[in-house]
């Protein structure tokens, strides 16, 4: 069964430009699905339809099995949502934003204090417990929201870049649960741009960009359709801005990472190998420039990723 | 428990603390002790509708009355700071529909009018003459609620279109003040009243909330009063159904 079936999904803040421009996908019951796009791809904007907070403006959405513009207090009732905007009550304390979270979601009493202690020892919270939420640290706030939503059970969690601010350990914590609850049949949607984070959590990705989705499948699948291709990262120590420049203009396909910085390998993904790196070498002898750094890999998702996005950079 | 008990109860708990529940109510009484007793020492007893009364007197169902405005632009700061700090957002992807959340807004801020109306009358009560019976303080009872409806609505709008702090403070501030003094909190309403100023007290639904708890307070309540109930309910439900329309047109992740 499908979790959540998105058909010709449509979204216009404006009514006349598509922040979400014709999606279609399905995430499986069980199923970590991770949504990965740039910023202002338009994932929050999917997770905003997806949890009822804003209405399609065209096409069809289902989440456990009830359409979004007719079930969404039902569904509603069955989803955890962490949004990727910050939430908490500020004047409470960590333990009183908790409880007060248990409540609303009418859990009784005494199980919501039971939860609670848990949550706190799990995620190491107790040093803060009575400190107000205006006073913790954002990686604490984040962490505090992230728990609280914990508290009840949700057969489907929808998890907006959940970990930005969080320090390695209380990442990996959380991923870590995150897995144990798919385990146990929680589906997940997860957005991230933490790559990395996608490999190790997810069954399947779907990659946004501009609103649009290029490619959904598995992480495997996605790294073995790009199997031809190889990532190489090179450093120079003059003008490397040029040196993208030459790339871009000889290069038959493939792609040079636009972020480049000067302190950071360009990044070229081809399935050109030996003519990428003759334009590579032209361009050191010519320049009278130095290799600094060479490094030819496989494709990792983080390359699919440059790829995809790269590949309709200009659309 | 019913999600409307819930949210309020939610509201109640993280939005009065203590500094909050301290203006609310020492600002009040600020008015009632100086201005009712200073003024009182100028003006002594004056005639209202046939009797004689004190100022002190003629002004506690006033500031009574004005706890309506305390309430409901508590209203408006509920809903801007759960907007601002995120949880309005958090609140609508869970099992509440939006018109529920600004339900329970209201009836919490009933609570606080309630609160905050009781102290002012056991503060009076040694220095005026109270001459309400069970059914006045049943009216005193509906006045406060459609008032606190009406002025919590108005202040909802503001808080659900309002991005600064700055301005809705502003606005809030400038909102209390006329609305106070343009009402018959202070002074009462009567032919000699400048002419711009009697049609702005007739204008104002303050003025038939006080004058309204006043006729309960001297027991004095005519046909006249039940029919300000009347225009009280219509101002509330015109603002309620406004604030609704505010409250839809809510744009998510406005955070300041
Ligand atoms: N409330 C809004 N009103 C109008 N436009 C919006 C609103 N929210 C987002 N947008 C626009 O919609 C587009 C998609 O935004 P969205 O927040 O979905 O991106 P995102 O993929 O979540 O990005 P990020 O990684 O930065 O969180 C952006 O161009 C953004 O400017
Ligand atoms: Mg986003």
């Amino acid at each position: 069964m499908n979790s959540i079936e998105v058909r010709n999904l449509r979204v216009s803040y404006d009514g006349k430009k598509y922040v979400v421009d014709d999606l279609n996908f399905e995430v499986k019951e069980g199923e970590i699905f991770g949504f990965l796009g740039p910023n202002g791809a338009g994932k929050t904007t999917t997770i905003r339809v997806l949890t009822t907070l804003i209405r399609p403006t065209g096409g069809t959405v289902n989440v456990l099995g009830m359409d979004v513009t007719k079930y969404g207090l039902e569904i509603r009732k069955k989803i955890g949502v962490i949004l990727q905007q910050p939430s908490y009550e500020w004047n409470l304390t960590v333990e009183n934003n908790m409880l007060i979270y248990g409540t609303l979601w009418n859990i009784p009493r005494v199980e919501v204090k039971k939860k609670m202690e848990e949550l706190i020892s799990k995620f190491d919270l107790s040093e803060i417990r009575k400190t107000m939420a205006a006073d913790i640290s954002i990686g604490q706030r984040r962490r505090l929201q992230l728990v609280r939503e914990l508290m009840h059970d949700s057969k489907l969690l929808f998890l907006d870049e959940p970990t930005i601010g969080l320090d390695p350990i209380a990442r990996r914590s959380l991923l870590s649960y995150f897995k144990s609850l798919a385990k146990e049949g929680t589906t997940v949607f997860f957005t991230t741009h933490n790559l990395e984070e996608a490999d190790f959590l997810c069954d399947r990705v779907g990659i946004i960009n501009h609103g649009k989705l290029y490619a959904v499948d598995s992480v495997e699948n996605l790294k073995a359709s790009y199997e031809g291709e190889r990532t190489i990262e090179v450093m120079v120590d003059k003008d490397p801005i040029k040196l993208v420049e030459k790339l871009k203009q000889k290069m038959d396909g493939g792609v040079v990472d636009p972020s480049t910085s000067l302190d950071r390998p360009i990044k070229i993904v081809t399935n050109k190998v030996p003519e990428t790196m003759e334009i590579i070498n032209d361009y050191i002898r010519q320049e009278t420039s130095s290799l600094l750094w060479l490094n030819v890999k496989k494709t990792e998702l983080e390359d699919v990723f440059f790829k995809v996005v790269g590949e309709h950079h200009n659309e | 428990m019913n999600s409307i008990i819930r949210l309020t109860y939610r509201i109640i708990r993280s939005a009065l603390d203590i500094n909050t529940i301290s203006f609310l109510i020492l600002l009040p009484v600020g008015y009632l002790l100086i201005m009712g007793l200073m003024m009182g020492s100028i003006i002594h007893t004056f005639n209202y509708g046939g009797t004689n009364l004190s100022y002190v007197t003629f002004i506690a169902p006033g500031v009574v009355a004005d706890q309506i405005l305390m309430g409901g632009s508590m209203a408006g700061w509920v809903l801007w700071s759960d907007k601002r700090t995120g949880m309005l957002e958090q609140i609508f992807s869970m099992p509440f529909s939006r018109f529920e959340y600004q339900l329970s807004n209201l009836l919490a801020m009933i609570l606080v009018t309630f609160g905050g109306a009781l102290i002012m009358i056991l503060v009076a009560i040694p220095f005026i003459s109270l001459k309400i019976t069970l059914f006045g303080f049943l009216l005193v009872f509906i006045f406060l609620v459609l008032g606190t409806l009406t002025f919590g609505s108005i202040m909802l709008a503001l808080g659900a279109t309002v991005r600064s702090n700055q301005v809705f403070n502003v606005i809030s501030n400038v909102m209390f003040f006329v609305v106070t003094f343009t009402s018959s909190v202070f002074y009462p309403i009567t032919s000699q009243t400048p002419g711009a100023l009697a049609t702005a007290a007739k204008l104002n639904p303050l003025t038939y909330v006080v004058d309204g708890i006043r006729s309960a307070f001297l027991n004095t309540t005519t046909a006249v009063d039940i029919y300000y109930i009347f225009i009280l309910i219509i101002t509330s439900a015109v603002f309620m159904e406004i604030a609704s329309y505010t409250y839809k047109r809510i744009k998510l992740s406005a955070t300041v």
